[in-house]
């Protein structure tokens, strides 16, 4: 993510938005590549000498504040940095002060009044904690992160970079939001499932209004609003933005307030050309429930499977269920399937699915999870475990359960 | 931008004055010192230097609190620090300050001047300012004393 001052902009009458790099200009990819070239020849060395090279590149150019946006990209996005020292530091530094005090003041040479030197005071500690004494020194501060040393750099290609500084330009925008309008539409409802989720996980403020056919319109709280005046949410909304940029279908309207006061508008919509770096989770969901969809068409069954994203009220929260089941006789079911999930996202799927108390609500759960059938004691709707495949039977069995009336009321 | 920098941190942190804290940490071995620096670099260097506790931003507050209160109590005789100590941290027992870079600003200077003047009974307190000649510093510094507590003095 680039701060602000390294946002450059271009304002025209109402509008302003980022000056975007042309990622097929030779200059830029040059510099990218310059700059690529710099955090692999660093790797292993500490952040303050990749630092100290990246000023000295930057020289007396004119456009340092694309450079210095360029790396720190790098830097954030593509480097892992890690803390060497064989002894936590603060425990080192707490050693090595406390022995200093007793022969303070440390002195560079003896003589007859100092008769200990600094290296003496390096070489004992050193002795204690069997390093060297050069180790006791490096690993000082080895947590500041100017020492933290640069572990794997993940090189990505000059384009790439490029495009992902031309994502981020877009994503500092947001900074300074004071309201976002989203229009998103013809998207396939695994990818409207996949944006509602960004825009929950990041506790965005929203109001959602539409439906799967004709599209949905989101209204987003910026940062600058009356309501929600800090950084942090900022940042959730500039995270969030890759996110939209998944979608096939969306255009985007927000009321950036300047620092001066005015207000300008920023626009973006899929003809842009910005390229998402978060990854398509919509893949491995598709591919499963696609399986699922087409096998269930053949089962023997009244009930009718609904591609629908219905959003499903869960008192406090709501929920997104992969499919909607509607039956003849007016009964309406929900499957939701757990396949992939990290432990503590599943840990509150199941707390929120306890709160809920729905029995309209079947859940299907990989086996490839570490869940046990124990863990739906209290979940009152049907629970199955599939292993690769999800089985029609085994959701209409589950769905026959369902009383009649359905309990089931969608909400917008 | 790039021979500013280089050309204040020449004025402003220079190896001689690491000789001329040696000499100011000999004259004081049993006063509490305070050592004043501008930039996080030096405040380190010092650190790595004279095996002193330093306190910067980056210095968390757990590890920041354990530092001043074995300053206090004399389990540590020396710190040193940026700009975070400028004001609003109470430290009565420090009676020497070294100001080995600063700002011009009066403000930061009678800060730092007031860390090491707590009044106390029969407490005498020394500022030591180390600047380098003919360089811009010296200007600073003759910016920075343009202040009551000098005019008396």
């Amino acid at each position: 993510m680039l701060t602000s001052d390294l946002l450059l902009t271009r304002s025209r009458g109402p509008y302003i938005a980022p000056r975007y790099l042309d990622v097929e200009d030779p200059q830029y990819i040059a510099l990218a590549q310059a700059l690529i070239d710099l955090y692999s020849a660093h790797q292993g060395e500490p952040r303050q000498q990749l630092q100290r090279a990246l000023d000295l590149h930057a020289g007396d150019r004119t456009d340092y504040r694309v450079q210095r946006g360029l790396a720190k990209l790098l830097g954030d996005d593509y480097c892992e940095f890690y803390i060497d020292s064989p002894q936590p530091p603060e425990e080192l530094r707490h050693a090595v002060f406390a022995l200093a005090r007793q022969h303070h003041p440390v002195v560079r040479e003896t003589s007859l009044i100092y008769p200990v030197k600094r290296e003496d005071l390096l070489e004992q500690i050193a002795r204690k904690y069997h390093i060297s004494s050069s180790a006791v020194l490096d690993g000082l501060y080895a947590d500041l992160p100017t020492n933290h040393i640069l572990d794997t750099f993940d090189a990505p290609s000059p384009h790439q970079l490029l495009m992902r500084y031309n994502v981020a330009l877009a994503q500092a925008m947001l900074y300074r939001c004071e309201i976002l309008r989203l229009s998103v539409y013809r998207n396939l409802p695994v990818r409207y499932k996949q944006l509602f989720k960004f825009i929950k996980f990041y506790r965005l403020i929203h109001t959602i209004e539409g439906d799967v056919d004709a599209g949905y319109e989101i209204g987003l709280d910026g940062p600058v609003s009356i309501f929600r005046h800090s950084q942090k949410y900022g940042l959730q909304m500039a995270v969030f933005l890759p996110a939209l940029l998944l979608c096939t279908r969306w255009s985007l309207q927000a009321d950036v307030l300047r620092k001066d006061g005015r207000r300008q508008q920023f626009v973006l919509d899929d003809q842009s050309g910005l390229v998402s770096h978060y990854k398509d989770q919509t893949l491995y969901d598709s591919l499963l429930e696609e399986t699922f969809a087409t096998r269930f068409a053949k089962a023997k069954t009244q009930w009718q499977l609904e591609r629908e994203s219905e959003i499903v009220n869960l008192k406090e929260t709501v929920m997104i269920p992969d499919f909607t089941f509607r039956h003849p006789d007016g009964r309406i079911a929900f499957l939701e399937i757990m396949g992939y999930w990290r432990p503590e996202y599943l840990r509150r799927k199941l707390d929120k699915l306890r709160q809920a108390q729905r029995r309209d609500l079947i859940v299907a759960v990989s086996s490839n999870l570490n869940v046990s059938q124990d863990d739906f004691t209290d979940v009152p709707g049907g629970v199955f475990f599939f292993k690769n495949k999800i089985q029609p039977k085994d959701v209409v069995h589950l769905l026959d359960q369902i009383e009649q009336p359905a309990a089931g009321q969608p909400i917008e | 931008m790039q021979a500013y920098r280089r050309h204040r941190q020449i004025a402003l942190g220079t190896t001689a004055k690491l000789r001329v804290l040696e000499d100011i940490l000999k004259a004081h071995p049993r006063d509490r010192v305070l050592i004043f620096t501008n930039d996080n670099e030096t405040v380190y260097q010092i650190a790595c230097t004279f095996l002193v506790p330093a306190i910067t931003h980056r210095t968390r507050t757990k590890e920041r609190k354990g530092i001043l209160q074995a300053f206090n109590q004399g389990d540590y005789l020396c710190l040193v620090t940026s700009k975070v100590l400028n004001e609003g941290v109470n430290i009565p027992e420090a009676n020497v300050a070294v100001v080995l870079s600063g700002s011009g600003t009066i403000r930061e200077h009678v800060q730092r001047l007031g860390r090491i003047l707590r009044h106390r009974q029969g407490k005498e307190a020394v500022l030591y300012e180390v600047v380098s000649k003919d360089t811009v510093e010296d200007r600073i510094s003759d910016r920075r004393r343009r202040h009551e507590a000098y005019e008396s003095a």
